[in-house]
């Protein structure tokens, strides 16, 4: 038995690993999905796209999506990360940064998709031996991300570099770069809280310090380099039935031709007749497969997302986005600021991304009368929604906080006409976590996709 | 004084070697020699001779007149002298153990042969719970000892222990790599064993039988005697054939009257790639919601079109510029195929040829053994091959000292193993999603004209392979290679005192290669991919023994033993994500960088042990065992754990006058208490390598927390029985009462992901086993010609979770669509899965009706997980009769389960897609669907019976929705004709002239009718998960078959 202790130390794999190796899973993994959510889902639900097959998500069937397990299993390797980075001998305010951002991001999803949600006494298992923990307010959940944000800024502004290969395959370990992805994410976040709190300060220092996104060369873009399926496009690496189960929708071709908007080629393929033909949400399985045979909706752009495996991008956030955001806030007066200017922005930054780059076309886009910034919130929004195809859930959450666009449930949706607003808390946790799971669901009012969260329920505007 | 000599043979004219004879009224005997030649000195007036030999009746010969004899004894039918194998391989009287072994002969189980010796085991033993795979010859069985007792979600946690001739193999379930829909099932390590070499079973149950192999031995242990050249002399051969057919047993029940599509309406465009363009109606849809067959003319995908192609050659017809086809498809009949889908499947056969040489002369003996099985089964090209070589010898060198040993080496193999669950791997899957009009043969020919080997051609090309694509390409092989071996010495060191030394080992190395074409649904670019797995354990053991007998009316034998266990195993894969060139599998084909993953592992235990047996008169008998374990798996302050175990046995027939229709009456009463350590590598969490990202090396945190102060499991047991012969032991009768109590289980619990782990290993649960088994043995007819022996077996157990551990009140054990969850104060088994909304009013007379949407005029799901039942069975019954008339014998096995439930993905599935033939009702007419719609509030609800009426799809897409298992629960109560046997024994006399001394013939059958509520599936089942075994529930199963064949014996 002296050999005991040798024969049962684990020679397949190591305890302790360095901070590259974890980022690489991190960025990789959140980007990759997050893109992923958003081209299905999330264009669905801001009904850019709608599905001819299988429609269940947009007759709001639905479960707790998968993003809970995704996020909370994301989190320790960011926790990791974020420790070594403290750790003495491993030191490293850059990779502090980014792991604060990332668990920023990945905190804030989690927040806008469930609402109340485990935060203060998560992913302590190990060091506080918290298996089971309580959930927290949204209110909470967003302090602490707005702290962790204002502490990335204020870490990665050391510009401490990393040597050898950083695992990032975002920005490659630029931390001037991180610094302005932290920064917009603030931005992002202070107006989504902005219905219950006074953001205006807060939003004006981060656009005084100029560190955030302003070009499309900022965006926080994943290049899948194709090597395998798992850097590649993820629908490229799928059966062709799924990518043709997804089809314009009637709402963003009504958007895109109202606009008369170059990006309806880039994303959509004409159909047989050479037309572009929509298909709306919320049809069940007969009416849509009926719809589709009657009517041969656009597909996506088969050469782009199917095809291709690494035409297209994933993204967390990009420059058109934060344009926006500026232009809503200096509309609202958050901020000091043309809105117009920036609005005007955020198009342009939007069309060069897409390969519109001749800024001919873009004045003559501008200069329609239905483009044209008029002071409505409501083009404003609708515009926004258009630049955020493919961004995860950022357009419905738009859509919860400010109502615009409006948006309609589709015939056979099976929510009695409401536009739901959250997904549901996955079954796990009533098996695992099942008192807090239900002290949560009294709390926010029903485990059910119609509970509101704190944010879309301020009365600041 | 006179010489009397002779010989003693049993019924079989083979020699007993060793037989006893007594001359009546005194202590003189000898012992007959090895070829069972005796010669004894008489003494006058003295002519009696008793003959004795363990396992036949002993016989008083008298000698008188004579000087040399044949004497013949007779087995003991009614074995009250019964020998049997227990723990540790030592022979023991049946008659002085306290617990009950049961035993199932060699004969029993290669004549109506089952490739796979677990399943024989089905229905024959009281307390043994069997459940066959559902992947056809090959597949995995999983065999249960009095219930689960592990909280552990391992495939083998609840495994008994597998020991062949002393030394433990390796029956662990072979189901790796679930990714990508590959889930194949390669088996389990014990169906290697090759039937024709067992000699015979021996079923040690619960902890006071299997005590001494600790912690190995807390589920049951199975010990595997094979056959040996023993008490043979000469030269004897031996030829067995059994050559058997298998056929569909169950089928689903599909409609014939709907095709393809959706609506009512379809018509093939070009599969549904991109309908948009090149037209088709609902050619996409992979379901049978289109038009009726009626025979009218409807464009398909086997239909001809003008450019002298199939319409579905899609890759290879005309095209326009603008991407749409140049050439038209001209229409063919829309028609019903009934039995269109089960035309796919072949008949199965199994031929196993075993050739045996055994031999042996006073000083040793030998047997030699080939056998040589093949079986293509009823999936075409899927099969299962197994050649097993045995040699098994030993050779007493002084008449201290023997050796002996045995070596089996088992080649399996299979060109094509069929894949499990959910997934277009899976061919059952294509026909839960098909359109009804395909005709089967038209997919025969699978690939597009021009572009074979790289383009397959089906009738649809979105979602979907061809079936004979998806088994002629795409191939799951294995080829394993398996030693099991053992060497011995015993030693006889002066009178009653014994030492015995051995080592063994149990080796297999196995190399499994998966294989995937070009235009594969999940793999557009072809895949190869190999898994080799490795596993060593060696077992290295000892025994002292000691008997002796004392103040005449004690018999005492106390032995003292070790054993070294040293386990190695490695697991490596590798594969090549998509190929250069289609249909070369190899790794240097590879289109992009290799992905791998390497596995390896080790173990060692060190164990000290001592027993004695302590008997008085011949009907009081004391077991009394100790074992020491040390496991390098245990943090070194906890690796050391002990357990005791002490049996009483009382012959109550041998202490007291009982009525003379008592033939025999025995009480017995065991304790034991076991421990059990863990895997390796269970004390530290460890980082996981993941595939390299735009040229990153990824890692992941780990997902499991570790337990650095594991302490070692404890399984405590109590049972009670009684064994009871009547008239002349033709009527018998076991009962086995037993409760065992595992705690301190070492298990991986569930945790919520939100503390940053999937899961913690903990020391907790406490689940308790409490079981009643019953044999009745009776013999209502035996005379000269004709013999009818019945043999009913119950058994009964619940498993109860009484504790888990501080706040915690359930455990997630696995999860495969339904959740088998551990809740404490309930039944292990139980299932927990989602079901649609309900009066849950008990006292409304609408309860537990459905709640109908009244905007969709259907039910609508409930996401709190309920109950759905359990699946284990309330009981068990098997009920086994045999004839025999002159040479004629008769075998018919019933198996009976009653209660616990299950789910059927089938049934699931095939109701949303219109495949299933209730999936008919109200097509035309659409359906209301029963329930109540409330018209109330929620607080004050008013209840109306539902009017709506609701298209037949919308309304079976939703009750029969995938995500809603409470519809597709199923009663998994089953009778089955397990088996039947025919058999004649040739008379003797007709080889008179010839070298043949003995041959038989019978015709046998397996499964041959099944009796159960869901008429689609066998609801004998299990499904696979990640590797995992998950009962309970039906993912798409393969057709469950019966058997039939001839098995011809003959001996020279």
């Amino acid at each position: 038995t002296d050999d005991f202790e040798e024969i049962n130390s684990n020679p397949n794999a190591p305890e302790a690993v360095s901070a590259n190796l974890l980022t690489a899973t991190a960025t990789s993994e959140i980007v990759r999905t997050l893109t992923q959510e958003g081209y299905s889902d999330g264009n669905t639900i801001t009904q850019l796209m709608a599905k001819n097959n299988f429609p269940g998500f947009g007759q709001f069937e639905w479960g707790d999506q998968g993003l809970w397990n995704f996020f909370y299993q994301i989190l320790p390797e960011v926790n990791d990360i974020l420790e070594i980075s403290r750790t003495e001998g491993t030191k490293n305010s850059t990779y502090e940064g980014i792991a604060l951002s990332l668990r920023a991001l990945c905190f804030a999803n989690l927040t806008d998709l469930y609402n109340n949600v485990p935060y203060t006494e998560a992913l302590v298992g190990k060091s506080e031996g918290v298996f089971t923990p309580k959930y927290d307010d949204q209110e909470t959940i967003y302090n602490g991300i707005l702290a962790d944000l204002a502490e990335a800024d204020a870490v990665l502004s050391k510009g401490q570099p990393i040597t050898g290969a950083t695992g990032d395959v975002i920005y490659d370990g630029d931390a001037s770069k991180w610094r302005k992805l932290a920064n917009s994410l603030r931005l992002r976040y202070l107006l989504r809280i902005s219905k219950q709190r006074d953001v205006s300060a807060e939003m004006q220092a981060i656009v005084n310090d100029g560190n955030y996104i302003t070009t499309n060369d900022d965006n926080a873009t994943l290049t899948f380099s194709g090597t395998s399926n798992t850097d590649s496009w993820p629908e490229s690496t799928g059966r062709i039935g799924g990518f043709d189960e997804k089809s314009l929708c009637t709402t963003g071709l009504e958007y895109l031709t109202r606009f008369n908007d170059p990006r309806l080629d880039i994303w959509f393929d004409r159909n047989s007749n050479g037309e572009y033909v929509g298909i709306p949400i919320g049809l069940n399985q007969d009416n849509a497969r009926a719809y589709d045979d009657a009517n041969s909706p656009s597909r996506l752009d088969v050469e782009l997302f199917y095809f291709s495996r690494t035409e297209a991008e994933a993204f967390v956030i990009k420059s058109s986005e934060v344009y926006f955001i500026l232009a809503e806030a200096a509309e609202r007066g958050f901020i000091s600021g043309d809105a117009e200017t920036f609005y005007n922005e955020g198009i342009r930054q939007s069309m060069k991304y897409w390969g519109v780059t001749d800024d001919a076309v873009i004045d003559t886009y501008l200069a329609q009368p239905s483009v044209a910034y008029n002071g409505s919130v409501e083009l404003l929004m609708t515009q926004k929604t258009l630049a955020l195809w493919n961004v995860d859930y950022q357009g419905w959450f738009d859509y919860r906080r400010t109502g615009l666009p409006a948006l309609e449930a589709g015939p056979d949706n099976e929510n009695q006409g409401r536009y739901p607003v959250r997904f549901l808390y996955p079954s796990s946790e009533q098996t695992l976590n099942g008192v807090n799971y239900k002290a949560a669901v009294e709390s926010i009012g029903g485990d059910n996709i119609n509970s509101k969260g704190w944010w879309e329920t301020g009365s600041r505007y | 004084q006179t010489n009397f000599t002779g010989t003693v043979l049993d019924e079989n004219n083979m020699p007993l070697p060793g037989a006893s004879l007594v001359i009546k009224g005194s202590a003189t005997g000898v012992a007959a020699d090895f070829d069972g030649n005796f010669s004894i000195e008489l003494p006058q007036g003295n002519e009696i001779l008793v003959v004795s030999y363990l396992g036949y009746i002993p016989s008083e010969f008298n000698t008188s007149g004579k000087t040399t004899a044949t004497i013949v004894l007779q087995p003991n039918s009614e074995q009250l002298d019964e020998v049997v194998v227990t723990a540790l391989g030592i022979k023991r009287e049946a008659k002085k153990l306290a617990y009950s072994v049961q035993k199932v002969s060699g004969d029993d189980l290669s004549e109506a042969k089952e490739t796979n010796v677990v399943n024989s085991l089905s229905g024959k033993l009281a307390g043994v719970q069997v459940t066959g795979g559902n992947s056809g010859v090959g597949s995995s069985s999983q065999i249960i000892i009095r219930g689960e007792s592990s909280l552990n979600p391992s495939p083998n946690a609840n495994s008994p222990l597998f020991v062949v001739d002393g030394i433990p193999i390796n029956n662990s379930v072979n189901s790796r790599g679930s990714e990508n829909n590959m889930e194949v099932d390669y088996g389990n390590g014990a169906q290697d064993i090759n039937p024709d070499d067992i000699e015979t079973m021996n079923v040690l149950k619960g902890p006071s039988a299997t005590a001494l192999y600790g912690s190995r031995g807390a589920n049951g242990v199975i010990l595997i005697t094979t056959k040996s050249g023993k008490n043979k002399k000469g030269l004897g051969v031996s030829y067995t054939n059994n050559t058997t057919f298998e056929s569909i047993l169950t089928f689903p029940e599909y409609q014939y009257e709907y095709g393809q599509g959706s609506n009512g309406q379809f018509a093939f465009g070009d599969g549904g790639q991109n309908r948009s363009i090149t037209g088709g109606v609902n050619d996409h849809v992979d379901e049978s919601w289109g038009p009726a067959l009626n025979g009218q003319l409807i464009a398909q995908h086997d239909s001809p079109t003008t450019s002298g192609l199939l319409a579905g050659d899609v890759h290879v017809r005309p095209r326009n510029a603008d991407g749409t086809f140049s050439d038209e498809i001209i229409a063919t009949p829309f028609l019903s195929r009934p039995g269109n889908i089960k035309s796919f499947f072949e008949t199965g056969h199994t031929i196993s040829n075993n050739i045996a040489l055994t031999g042996g002369n006073e000083f040793g003996n030998f047997r030699l053994s080939f056998t040589d099985l093949k079986s293509e089964g009823i999936v075409p090209n899927t099969d299962y091959n197994r050649r097993s070589y045995a040699l098994n010898g030993s050779y007493q060198l002084a008449e201290w000292f023997k050796i002996s040993g045995s070596m089996n080496y088992i080649n399996s193999n299979s060109g094509n193993r069929p894949v499990n669950s959910y997934g277009t791997e899976n061919i059952m899957y294509l026909w839960v999603w098909f359109g009804q009009q395909v005709d089967m043969n038209s997919l025969r020919n699978y690939w597009q004209p021009g572009l074979e080997g790289v383009q397959q051609y089906n009738y649809n090309y979105n979602y979907h392979d061809n079936p004979y694509f998806n088994v002629y390409e795409n191939t799951n092989s294995f080829d394993k290679d398996r030693v099991i071996t053992n060497m011995r010495a015993d030693i006889k060191l002066a009178k009653g005192l014994d030492f015995m030394f051995r080592t063994g080992f149990d080796y297999a190395d196995e190399v499994d290669m998966r294989k995937r074409a070009y235009s594969t649904q999940r793999f557009p670019k072809g895949q190869y991919r190999e898994d080799y797995i490795y596993s060593f354990e060696q077992n290295t053991d000892f025994l002292l023994g000691y008997n002796t007998t004392f103040h005449e009316d004690f018999d005492l034998a106390v032995s003292f033993g070790g054993n070294n266990r040293t386990f190695k195993s490695s697991y490596q894969r590798i594969t090549a994500n998509s190929l250069s060139i289609p249909g070369i599998y190899n790794f240097g084909n590879t289109a992009e960088p290799l992905t791998s993953s390497d596995y390896d592992d080790k173990k060692e235990v060190n164990s000290l042990y001592a027993f004695a047996n302590l008997g008085f008169k011949d009907y009081l008998f004391l077991d009394v065992t100790g074992r020491n374990d040390w496991s390098s798996t245990l943090p070194l302050e906890n690796s050391s754990y002990f357990y005791p175990s002490a049996g009483l046995s009382l012959i109550l027939s041998d202490m007291f006058n009982l009525p003379q229709s008592v033939s025999f009456a025995k009480l017995r009463a065991g304790w034991a208490s076991v421990g059990n350590d863990t895997d390796p590598y269970n004390l530290l969490p460890t980082y996981g390598f993941g595939t390299t990202f735009n040229g990153f090396s990824r890692v992941n945190s780990p997902s499991e927390l570790k337990l650095p102060e594991l302490k070692p499991e404890r399984t405590n047991s109590f049972e009670i029985g009684t064994d009871l012969r009547f008239f002349g032991s033709r009527l018998g009768l076991d009962i086995a009462v037993y409760r065992s109590i595992t705690e301190n289980q070492i298990i991986s619990l569930p945790v919520s992901n939100t503390s940053g782990y999937n899961q913690r290993v903990i020391n907790a649960g406490k689940v308790q086993n409490e079981g009643l088994e019953i044999t009745v043995n009776a013999t209502p007819v035996k005379t000269k010609n004709f013999a009818w022996n019945t043999n009913i077996n119950f058994t009964s157990n619940r498993g109860e979770i009484s504790e888990l551990t501080d706040g915690l009140d359930f455990y997630q054990i696995k999860e495969n669509y339904l959740i088998v969850g551990a809740e404490v104060g309930e039944k292990m088994g139980d299932l927990y899965g989602t079901g649609f909304v309900e009066v849950t009013d008990a006292n409304s007379p609408h309860f537990g009706q459905w709640i109908i949407n009244q905007d969709t005029g259907l039910p609508s799901r409930d996401s709190e997980l309920r109950n759905l039942g359990n699946y284990n069975p309330d009981f068990m019954v098997g009920l086994q009769n045999s004839f025999r008339y002159k040479n004629l014998n008769l075998g018919v096995l019933f198996d009976w389960r009653q209660g616990g439930v299950y789910h059927s993905r089938t049934v699931s599935i095939g109701g949303t897609t219109g495949l299933l033939d209730f999936t008919t009702e109200g097509r035309e007419s659409g359906i209301v669907a029963e329930g109540v719609i409330n018209t109330g509030t929620e607080e004050n609800p008013v209840y109306v019976e539902n009017t709506i009426n609701v298209p037949a799809s919308s309304y079976y897409a939703t009750v029969y929705n995938r995500s809603n298992e409470e519809t597709t629960m199923y009663d998994a109560t089953y009778v089955k004709l397990r088996e039947v046997k025919l058999g004649y024994n040739f008379p003797k006399k007709l080889f008179d002239r010839s070298p043949i001394t003995s041959a038989s013939i019978s015709f046998v059958g397996r499964n041959l009718a099944l009796w159960t509520e869901n008429p689609h599936v066998d609801p004998e089942t299990i499904s696979f998960s990640g590797g995992t075994v998950v009962p309970g529930v039906e993912d798409m199963a393969l057709p469950s078959t019966r058997s039939y064949g001839i098995n011809l014996n003959i001996e020279f």
